[in-house]
């Protein structure tokens, strides 16, 4: 007899159909699993045959052939082990075949029968080429997202067959859930905690508005994390797509998906220090694994101590920020991983990080010019906001007027986002050149400010556009209309120190 | 025994031979010299003796060392055609006292040779000034000593320091942006850079300045080395400034060695609470001449005021700073000139009040001024436009020359 029951595998963030071909025939009892299948997948055999007793079926005592098609491509990971069990089912004439024709299945099978969710449940349940789909129950909200039909979310092997012999009532099925309902609270704290500062809360507003890249320099203590992880409680909510697709990356990651099956806010990925290149870029394990970068699409990556960052990774990021995408490359295979990030960063002005008092400082020349080193260059020119932060003085910490919330910022931001959906873009900082030119046109006092910066050699070319989309975004949030005027292009310039100027003058 | 090397007396290839002795330092030279002549000297530790010049022992030459002495010399002479060759491609003149530039006629205690590269005529100059300081600098110390070279060398005065790292390499550095007149006393071999990160100011000291040694090419900057160095920059000067040091710096020993010399010993006050300034604030309470810039140094030291009519006093100050604000126009380039101040109450009015009281950040001015952020950055920007402040990182203060 033979089955065969769709299913599929995950390479990166993209499924791959799967049919899996179940024999059973006379001869001597055995099993055979064959068409490129990793360990953790040869492991299947012990699950399923558990699985399949304990639940109080059959294991047939003749020769078993399992083939996963197509067999060119290789499987990994344990999602397999229910379509396996089905069609074992199936084909030692448990379960009648027309009862599971248009049904396709993943999950992974505990020994007593219960099944286990799987990551990449997003991805995988998108790849299965299949009416119906039955997924673990744990996973059915996020597979469902990506499904035009409802799924079968089924706690246990038993419950499955039940239903589909007639036995008993099917597992219930799950909607998509609704991607524009609303949000809820995003999970960070609320930027009303931040007390002073007005530099690095306007700097964080205008981020926010514009999707442009923050850095932020300061001694331990300044508040550079607060500061930052403040910063997605001002994004927008994603919409439908892009919770769709942020959930399927981090669902292949690994990563909880909060209940309600998707990812609905920006999410916020403050990778260490010590984070391998393979950590940051993705393409670990034989499933390419996505990255840092990845799990933050659609949200913010916080790059903390950035001057301690191997140099490598650092580099890795530029593809990413130029592309949104990242492909990952392997002896045997590529994927491209979505990531497209909002970075910010932080970093200690010097290595000791009292670098902007050169008398406490405790570096040496070469340590600071060393460090330097590492940090210039076409990186540091992706952020368009680059600011100085310093710890608040004590008597704003411990008194003095109540700051704006999350709230507040949060709607002057999303007016501005409104500004520049009107564009045909989420935020500036995606403006491509020729509309932008076209969108944020110079008032003549401007013009002359930014001349002067350009012959005095303070400004590039390069530079010159990402004033403009700052300046274009500062008057969006101003609310301001026609030509930028020259305060507007001043205070962008304003935030865009040179960082240089906070790494001391190591020469 | 080799040959005479050509092109060099009996006497100086003696010296250059006793110099390459190891740990031989000025101050047993000028022992094992007295009241002879190398050559004697150089006779009589082939023969495994020291010569019968001195009383007393040597300052610190035990037998081992003469041994030592003594079993090293034939291969350093049969070594030192080579290294007169080498340095002869590197440019390298050695000058021995009896040669008429020899500047340490009357030195208490003069190197055994000098080896120098560059112009000659920097060695007798009308004024040389030495700026010295600890390598631990902070940038206020580096603009110091920058303003210190570029205004000294300005007022053709020669500026003298060890190109080491920190105040001294800033001194050398605007002095050269402005000049040539630049002498480097280095503590090694001439041949022989250090620190490596100061080998492009080294070659342009050499190029357009002169760059000293009293160490034989292809000795190592032994740490001995450098306090003898830090005695020749007080030796070649007319009086010592002291930009930054720290408690025990090395830059005091070139204090101590100008005040040997009845040299006036100038200092940069620092802040009270600054380390790098403990060394040069201690200086000045033994009695150091403060200075704040070259035209104190230069009215210190009786020298003519750059642009000044009278040549000294609060007139030759004021001279001074004028001739100092055109100089920082010049840099600034073709900028829109300084407009009219700003009205007086005007937000741009208290950003430059608030920002004469000292450097100030962002966040702070945003404080006292009580208005929006995007209101203050544009008028800082405009102020920095005309020259008025200058925005650094995310602090503004006063617009100040040196470099950038």
């Amino acid at each position: 007899m033979l089955a065969t029951i769709p299913s599929s595998v995950v390479q990166g963030v993209d499924g791959h159909p799967v049919a899996v071909e179940v024999h059973v025939s006379n001869g001597l009892p055995g099993y055979t699993l064959v068409g490129l299948p990793d360990a953790s997948c040869r492991e299947s055999r012990d699950r399923v045959r558990a699985a399949i007793l304990s639940s109080g079926y059959r294991w047939p005592t003749r020769r078993v052939t399992i083939n996963l098609a197509p067999s060119g491509l290789r499987k990994q990971g344990s999602a397999l082990d229910l379509p396996i069990a089905l069609g074992i089912l199936v084909a030692s004439d448990q379960i009648e075949a027309a009862r599971v024709s248009g049904l396709g299945a993943i999950g992974e099978l505990g020994l007593d029968g219960s099944l286990r969710p799987v990551p990449a449940a997003v991805s995988l349940a998108d790849a299965v080429s299949a009416t119906d789909l039955a997924v673990p129950a744990a996973v059915a909200e996020q597979a469902a997202a990506v499904r035009p039909d409802p799924v079968l979310a089924v706690e246990h092997l038993r419950q499955l067959v039940d239903g589909l012999i007639g036995a008993g009532p099917m597992p219930p099925s799950v909607a998509a859930p609704d991607a524009s309902a609303a949000a809820g609270c995003p999970p960070t704290g609320d930027l009303a905690e931040v007390r002073g500062q007005p530099l690095a809360r306007w700097a964080l507003e205008v981020a926010a508005a514009g999707g442009h890249h923050l850095l932020m320099t300061g001694p331990p203590g300044a508040g550079k994390t607060m500061l930052a992880s403040r910063l997605v409680g001002l994004l927008p909510p994603l919409d439908g797509a892009q919770a769709v697709a942020t959930t399927r990356v981090h669902s292949a990651a690994g990563l909880a998906v909060p209940s309600g099956g998707l990812v609905r806010h920006p999410p916020f990925r403050a990778p260490h220090h010590g984070a391998s290149m393979v950590a940051i870029v993705g393409g670990g394990t034989a499933a390419m694994r996505p990255g840092e970068v990845s799990c933050a699409h659609n949200g913010v990556l916080f790059l903390d101590e950035l001057g301690e960052f191997a140099a490598p990774v650092l580099d890795s990021l530029r593809q990413p920020l130029e592309e949104g995408v990242v492909r990952v490359s392997r002896a045997a295979r590529s994927v491209t991983l979505p990531a497209r990030f909002q970075l910010v960063a932080a970093m200690n002005p010097c290595p000791c990080g009292d670098g902007a008092d050169p008398v406490r400082c405790r570096c040496s020349e070469s340590s600071k010019a060393r460090y330097a080193r590492r940090l210039s260059g076409p990186l540091l020119d992706r952020f368009d906001l680059r600011l100085g932060v310093r710890p608040p003085a004590s008597e704003v910490l411990l008194g003095g007027a109540p700051e704006e919330s999350t709230a507040v910022v949060a709607a002057r931001v999303a007016a501005a986002r409104a500004r520049a959906a009107e564009r045909g873009v989420r935020c500036n900082a995606e403006l491509p050149a020729p509309v932008l030119e076209a969108a944020a046109p110079l008032s003549t006092a401007a013009s002359e400010v930014l001349a002067n910066e350009l012959e005095r050699g303070r400004l590039t070319g390069r530079g010159l556009r990402r004033v403009r989309a700052v300046g274009l975004t500062i008057a969006d949030l101003a609310g301001a209309d026609g030509p930028l005027g020259a305060d507007t292009v001043r205070a962008a310039l304003g935030l865009r120190a040179e960082p240089t100027a906070f790494l001391g003058e190591a020469a | 025994m080799s040959p005479s090397s050509p092109h060099l007396d009996p006497d100086t290839r003696a010296r250059l031979i006793l110099l390459r002795l190891d740990q031989m330092g000025p101050a047993r030279l000028q022992w094992l010299l007295a009241g002879t002549e190398a050559p004697a000297v150089l006779d009589a530790l082939r023969r495994g003796r020291l010569p019968l010049g001195g009383d007393a022992a040597p300052p610190g030459v035990h037998r081992s060392l003469v041994e030592r002495w003594h079993h090293d010399l034939a291969d350093i002479e049969d070594g030192v055609d080579g290294i007169v060759a080498a340095g002869r491609e590197l440019g390298v003149r050695i000058l021995s006292p009896a040669d008429p530039a020899w500047p340490f006629t009357d030195d208490p205690e003069p190197p055994g040779l000098l080896f120098a590269r560059g112009d000659l005529d920097l060695l007798a100059p009308d004024t040389a000034v030495a700026v010295v300081g600890t390598r631990r600098c902070t940038a206020l110390g580096r603009t110091v000593a920058y303003g210190l070279g570029r205004d000294l060398v300005s007022a053709d005065a020669v500026v003298v320091s060890g190109l080491a790292l920190g105040v001294d390499g800033a001194a050398h550095r605007g002095a050269l942006d402005h000049g040539r007149a630049v002498v480097g006393v280095v503590a090694g071999g001439l041949d022989v850079v250090y620190p490596r990160a100061n080998r492009a100011l080294w070659d342009e000291v050499a190029d357009r300045g002169l760059l000293l040694s009293e160490t034989p090419l292809g000795l190592r900057p032994d740490r001995w080395r450098f306090p003898a160095r830090n005695r020749l920059i007080a030796a070649l000067s007319d009086g010592v400034i002291v930009v930054e040091s720290h408690e025990r710096g090395g830059a005091l020993s070139t204090a101590d060695e100008a005040i040997r010399r009845d040299l006036p010993v100038m200092a940069v006050p620092g802040s009270v609470t600054s380390a790098a300034s403990r060394g040069t604030n201690a200086l000045l309470l033994d009695g150091a001449v403060p200075v704040r810039d070259a035209l104190d140094v230069l009215a210190y030291l009786g020298r003519p005021l750059p642009g000044s009519v009278t040549g000294g006093g609060g007139d030759g100050r004021a001279a001074d700073a004028a001739h100092r604000g055109d100089d920082t126009r010049s840099e600034v380039g073709r900028v829109p000139g300084p407009s009219a101040a700003p009205p007086p109450g005007s937000m741009a009015a208290r950003i430059l009040a608030e920002v004469a009281t000292g450097p100030i950040h962002l966040d702070d001015l945003v404080a006292v001024v009580e208005r929006s952020v995007a209101d203050v950055l544009a008028a800082v920007q405009d102020l920095q436009a005309q020259g008025l402040v200058e925005l650094e990182g995310s602090t503004v203060s006063h617009p100040r020359p040196g470099p950038s």
